[in-house]
């Protein structure tokens, strides 16, 4: 369960929450599709640890959100950025390096179960020895998730998952989602998003 | 040693050749005259002093005074480095001193103790010079390492975060700039290896076949330098770096900016 109680959020100058109160039970799909600059990334990178928010609190099944338990919440989320940032080297070599790190060892992972995934999302098998900074934006976010559907966290945060995917493919992601029994809190825009089993949150105001 | 002999007159046709130099960075307008004159300035002055105190240091050959201006010596290294760097470095002074001092000091004992054995491993005219080589190499590249990594880490602050984001470690998900530093650091130096004797002849071994050594003794000299460059280049970047880690992040692992602005 992930709880946000009274949370006050100041970036530069502008006040993106103000006492926000929102409860996400275990499985359930938040979608959130306040507009543009409302915060719905900053909301996002808050439970990530990267900063901290001046007012309130916020527990991760328990845990509050804050530098000391910051480790332990991580390996719990599954995270895509609206940019998928993957740092630069060659596909297959950034999702190795991935899997080495120390949290991560204990994961099954190789190139077979890398190139059926690839297949799957009907990406070419060339894509693994491309350089990061070569490939498209659908590329890019396809790979984002293909890494979160390895990594296998029971809770993923996704930032514009789908804004660089084809109908066809959203809807594919979007089933994903609906049938996995992981808790989701997806900021999107794009209306395959907003159908049910999801709780559509349009304004982080109030 | 039967080193040939610069007179005054001698120094004075060899600095009449600046003259040109000056001529044209005028006439062209390339406009760093004023730097060039001040740049020939510090150094007649410096190497001045240099050659007056070095004739006592070497009478007087004492490890304690030998050592000390090592540690003067890698003082004003940093200190130099960190003044001329375009970042804004004062932050790092002493962890750059520190980064600096260790390294050069276990190499020059090592250097002392097993490569050129001597008795006195503190000996004066053995241990400063070496010093100084190291020195002048290690100051560019600690530099270059600091740069390298501290641009990466603010431009690529996205990729740092979705690292942490995939369960890194804040050393795991700083590797990509790490490696890029320390690689772009180290260049120049594996470079300067691989064509040694190519393209030039290194300095050790010119000063040293000038200075009336055995061109294979002047080698043997020149390629022990060239390792030990190498090996405390490495060992310095990483402390640097290593000391720029611990420094530089707040408790969310997150950069901390003000420290390149002091």
């Amino acid at each position: 369960m992930i709880r946000f109680k009274n949370v006050s959020l100041t970036l530069g100058n502008k006040q993106l929450l103000d006492h926000f109160n929102l409860t996400i039970s275990d499985g359930e799909k938040v979608v959130i599709s306040a507009p543009s600059g409302a915060g719905k990334s900053s909301l996002l990178k808050l439970l990530l640890g990267f900063f901290e928010a001046e007012k309130g609190k916020i527990t991760f099944n328990g845990l509050e959100v804050k530098p000391e338990n910051m480790r332990q919440i991580r390996c719990q989320i599954g995270y895509l950025s609206q940019g998928i940032d993957f740092p630069n080297g060659k596909v297959e070599d950034v999702f190795n390096e991935i899997f080495q790190y120390t949290v991560n060892k204990n994961i099954s992972f190789s190139r077979d179960i890398l190139l059926e995934k690839v297949r799957e999302l009907k990406l070419s098998d060339d894509i693994l020895k491309t350089n990061t900074v070569n490939i498209s934006g659908g590329e890019r976010q396809r790979l984002g998730w293909i890494l979160l559907m390895l990594l296998d966290r029971p809770i993923l945060l996704l930032d514009e998952p789908t804004s660089a995917l084809d109908d066809e493919m959203k809807r594919y992601f979007v089933d994903y989602i609906k049938q996995t029994d992981k808790t989701v809190i997806c900021s999107s825009h794009d209306s395959e998003w907003q159908t049910a089993p999801m709780r559509i949150i349009k304004n982080l105001r109030s | 040693m039967n080193t040939p002999n610069i007179s005054i007159s001698g120094i004075v046709a060899g600095l009449l050749l600046l003259a040109p130099v000056v001529l044209v960075v005028w006439s062209l307008k390339l406009g760093f005259n004023k730097k060039l004159l001040l740049a020939v300035g510090r150094m007649l002055v410096q190497l001045g002093f240099v050659a007056v105190y070095l004739i006592y240091i070497f009478k007087l050959d004492n490890p304690f005074i030998n050592i000390v201006y090592v540690f003067m010596m890698v003082f004003f290294a940093a200190l130099s480095g960190i003044k001329n760097s375009s970042m804004r470095l004062r932050s790092f002074l002493w962890s750059t001193v520190l980064a600096m001092l260790l390294p050069t000091l276990f190499t020059l004992i090592y250097f002392n103790l097993f490569i050129t054995q001597l008795s006195n491993i503190f000996k004066a005219n053995i241990f400063i010079p070496i010093a100084g080589m190291m020195l002048g190499n290690i100051l560019k590249s600690n530099i270059v390492a600091l740069k390298t990594f501290f641009s990466q880490v603010q431009t690529q602050e996205k990729v740092y975060q979705y690292l942490l984001a995939m369960g890194a470690s804040r050393r795991e998900a700083l590797q990509p700039f790490f490696k890029e530093a320390v690689q772009t650091a180290m260049a120049p130096t594996i470079a300067t290896m691989a064509t040694a004797g190519l393209v030039s002849l290194p300095g050790v071994m010119t000063g040293q076949i000038i200075g009336g050594s055995d061109p294979s003794l002047a080698v043997r000299y020149q390629i022990m330098v060239m390792v030990i460059i190498f090996f405390t280049g490495l060992a310095s970047i990483l402390l640097q770096l290593f000391f720029a880690i611990r420094q530089c992040f707040d408790k969310h692992d997150q950069f901390d900016k003000s420290m390149l602005e002091k």
